[in-house]
């Protein structure tokens, strides 16, 4: 479907009134220096190959392709795809195929230099990285294997864990000059075919040159794209991956990008670590429970502070008065620029720390930390009592498991403050509904964001703030609206009689 | 979009209307004293502490004198660097003097409008001169938070009822209730609680040692508390009990007769006992001599009631709670003193220490 819209843009492209044939073409290709041509006529017959040396396994080429030949005297383009032993040839004389295919590791052989008909045998090269450890969502039991570049590789990582037919995989090729292949996953008679097709619809909606990253899709795609929050999981770990698959969530993966999208969400997915599966049910909620107050803490502990010395002396106990009054009695500033210059700093030792080489930003965030943390309160800056507040608001940003989620949780922290200096709680509350407003507007592939909180589904809740134990699981979410709700019986698992 | 517009500039606009009182550039008072001058013009004593940035507390004290109470607030602000707020008020005090002639209402009403004063703002009257007590240098504390904690703990734990801003105004509106307040001394450098100011409306009329702080608060509530009663057991022995639960029951069955019977059962455990041996026969001994003793207290201190016309013990809002229809409160104040009141205690001793 959008192969033959890519095609009919090659030809604009490439095919300019001059490429009208192969000899053209190959005229046109020999100009770039990678790319070889030589004549053989160890078959008796003499024949051409071309290629480009970056793309093509030469020893493959050499093994596989130039000796079978020899052996077999091959003689004609139908004696090439039966005796060359690589599945997969093509014998064509479309000029757009073989400009397509020439450029992802295909050879081209032909037996006459001003014939159309060629040969083109699948022989890439495969340059990427072997799979590794998940990074960002290291877990300390459980799978050790983390998507990596090639597409092909993390689908394989996929189908390893979900070996059904009804997986299925549509494939779609985005970017006029990336032609990044994109794969969206999703099981057949379990996944709502409506988000299927969402995804499908968006992703064909995409008309762009480039995309670099799967965080590029997820940008184009997203619901709402002025929100500051994530509205797609994103997960480097295949077993997560294949987990949301069962429940009945749609995964994107495209080439080049180590990292999948699942979706359609809910903004209690992006507290929950995989982990959260690996460990006993009251482990998990404990942590779970402890993510959530952090994100409240981080984002409401400094506007709290500025709206309380601004505004609400009353509210301070009399035991922390004089605690609070006398490490802000030097200070000349007033409590909200004394937050924001905190603010300020943390967020810049943060951002010189992901900036600089690992070992450089280590040095930095001790630097940052100790020296200028201490010096602006022996300076008379900030509070000291300030400065733990705002330590550990940034500190409790950082238990948020998604990456994504943990910036913007920082990042609303601003518009709170500023609220907190102009009308004190009562700026914090407004700037509050505010935020839950926006997040009950949010959608995730149309599906909403706030459940199962809003709209209220308990059955939804045995996952979400605390993770009841497994065999509480029986259903999948109502959220992602499956066409098969059950995902096991729970009586059959019930050994204990 | 123009109504966003709107909003945003009205959002930036208005907040400049807000007040803010940033907690280093303002001076907490958080006790206030009033006292009747020679010349009957009234004092008022305000105390902010100071909170020094090495931790040291340093008390201003805010001396005014002026015909009312509210020209004293404001000039209160004339002598301080910072301006004064008053949310952090823990506590008010006043002269027996004031608290005899004039009455607090026209003092404590002022609070009470304040809507930045909390309701749990403690009152008490005191014996010594307010201003001499507010100087007093109490070492490195804040002399409201101070003075108001002695109140506290002993109102949560010991033998003081509850005396703060929303039971003084409970009892001063409500039918069948009349206020009292701790009085306060000042000792040397230390306050002390040394009795209860029992208050008609809001004038004092009569007040209680602090000897009998325990049998008041037998008769007025439902209490446990920390603090011990010893007894007399007579032949230089001495028993002292320490209270886990008081319980106090108002009959109100023959009402109707002008009987009201209290009865009173507190739980204890003898902590110190200066005889020899304690057998059950020694621990009933006990038992009936401080029921005695607090029963004769009682009965005392309820006539003393009577005869004043005053009901600290709430009696007549019990009553009040009883009756069907209207409750005549003039008719009750006349009955209330001829009333036959009785008092009964049951002490029980549940243990009588680990040694045994």
């Amino acid at each position: 479907m959008c192969g033959d819209c890519m095609f009919q843009w090659l030809k604009k492209r490439h095919n300019p009134d001059k490429l009208k044939n192969l000899p053209q073409l190959i005229a046109n290709l020999k100009t770039s220096g990678d790319f070889l041509h030589f004549k053989s006529e160890k078959t008796g017959t003499a024949f051409y190959i071309y290629y480009f040396k970056t793309l093509v396994n030469e020893k493959e080429l050499s093994e596989k392709v130039i000796e079978p030949m020899g052996k077999h005297k091959v003689a004609s383009l139908a004696d090439v795809k039966e005796n060359v032993p690589i599945p997969g040839i093509i014998i064509t004389d479309d000029l757009s195929v073989v400009c397509e295919k020439v450029m992802v590791g295909y050879l081209i052989i032909r037996f006459s230099e001003v014939s159309d008909e060629c040969a083109l045998i699948p022989s890439p090269t495969d340059i990427s990285r072997k799979v590794a450890q998940p990074e960002v969502e290291f877990t300390v039991v459980g799978s050790k294997e983390a998507f990596v570049e090639s597409l092909d590789k993390n689908v394989h990582l996929i189908r390893k864990r979900l070996p059904v037919h009804e997986l299925k995989a549509y494939e779609l090729t985005i970017g006029k000059l990336t032609h990044t292949k994109v794969v969206v996953l999703y099981l057949e008679g379990i996944t709502n075919q409506e988000n299927v097709n969402t995804v499908k619809e968006r992703l064909n909606s995409i008309h762009v040159d480039q995309v670099v990253d799967n965080s590029i899709i997820m940008q184009y795609i997203t619901d709402d794209k002025n929100s500051p929050f994530p509205q797609l999981v994103d997960t480097e770990r295949p077993d997560r991956a294949a987990s949301g698959l069962c429940e009945g969530k749609v995964v994107i993966l495209s080439e080049g990008s180590p990292q999948a999208l699942l979706g359609p969400t809910t903004f209690v997915e992006f507290f929950s670590a995989f982990e959260d599966y690996f460990v006993n049910w009251i482990v998990a909620s404990t942590a779970r429970l402890i993510r959530i107050f952090a994100v409240l803490f981080s984002i409401l502990v400094t506007p709290l502070y500025v709206a309380t010395l601004t505004y609400h002396y009353e509210l301070i106990p009399s035991d922390l008065l004089s605690t609070l009054v006398s490490s802000r009695q030097q200070i000349p500033l007033p409590p909200i620029l004394e937050a924001i210059f905190l603010e300020l700093s943390i967020e810049l030792l943060r951002e010189a720390g992901a900036r600089l080489p690992t070992k450089v930003g280590q040095t930095i965030g001790i630097v940052g930390g100790i020296v200028i943390g201490t010096a602006s309160v022996e300076a008379g800056l900030t509070s000291n009592v300030l400065l733990i507040i705002v330590a550990l608001a940034a500190l409790a940003s950082f238990t948020t498991p998604v990456y994504r989620m943990g910036n913007t949780i920082r990042l609303i922290r601003f518009p709170f403050l500023l609220f907190a200096h102009l009308w004190g709680l009562l700026g914090v509350v407004l700037c509050f509904s505010f935020l839950l407003i926006h997040l009950l507007r949010l959608k995730s592939l149309g599906r909403p964001f706030l459940e199962p909180i809003y709209p209220l589904r308990v059955k939804d809740l045995k996952d979400a703030l605390i993770r009841l134990p497994l065999n509480f699981q029986t259903k999948r979410p109502i959220q992602l609206q499956t066409e098969d709700t059950v995902r096991f019986e729970k009586d059959k698992n019930d050994f204990h009689e | 979009m123009k109504l966003r517009i709107l909003l945003c500039v009205c959002m930036l606009i208005l907040s400049g209307c807000v007040e803010n009182s940033i907690v280093d550039d303002i001076q907490m008072v958080t006790v206030i004293g009033y006292e009747k001058t020679d010349d009957g013009k009234l004092k008022g004593i305000a105390v902010a502490p100071q909170f020094q940035a090495n931790g040291n507390v340093e008390n201003s004290v805010f001396v005014e004198t002026a015909q009312i109470s509210k020209e004293i607030r404001s000039q209160f602000n004339t002598e301080s660097p910072k301006p004064l707020v008053s949310g952090k008020l823990q506590l008010a005090i006043y002269s027996k003097k004031i608290a005899e002639e004039d009455g607090i209402m026209e003092l404590t009403d002022t609070l009470q409008r304040d809507p930045s004063i909390g309701s749990r703002t403690f009152l008490a009257v005191s014996n010594s001169d307010p201003e001499a007590m507010l100087r007093t240098n109490f070492g490195n504390v804040d002399t409201g938070h101070y003075i108001h904690s002695i109140l506290e703990h002993n109102s949560k734990y010991g033998m003081l009822p509850e005396t703060n801003l929303h039971n003084f105004f409970y009892y001063y509106f409500s039918e069948g209730n009349d206020p009292f307040l701790p009085l306060i001394d000042l000792e040397e450098d230390k306050v002390k609680i040394t009795g209860l100011v029992l208050l008609k409306k809001d004038k004092m009329v009569s007040e209680l040692p602090a000897d009998d702080l325990f049998t008041f608060k037998i008769l007025y509530e439902n209490f446990s508390s920390n603090d011990s009663y010893t007894t007399d057991l007579g032949g230089g022995d001495h028993a002292s009990i320490y209270n886990i639960a008081s319980k106090r029951d108002i009959d109100l069955k023959k009402i109707k007769k002008n009987k009201i019977t209290i009865n009173g059962k507190v739980l204890g455990v003898i902590k110190e006992y200066t005889g020899e041996e304690l057998n059950t026969k020694v621990k009933e001994k006990i038992e009936k001599d401080m029921e005695e003793e607090v029963e004769k207290k009682g009965r005392e201190m309820i006539e003393k009631f009577q005869e004043e016309g005053i009901d600290p013990l709430g009696l007549g809002n019990a009553v009040r709670s009883v009756t069907r229809g209207k409750f005549d409160y003039d008719e009750w104040k006349q009955r209330y003193t001829d009333i036959d009141i009785k008092f009964n205690m049951e002490v029980v001793i549940t243990e009588s220490g680990v040694i045994e």
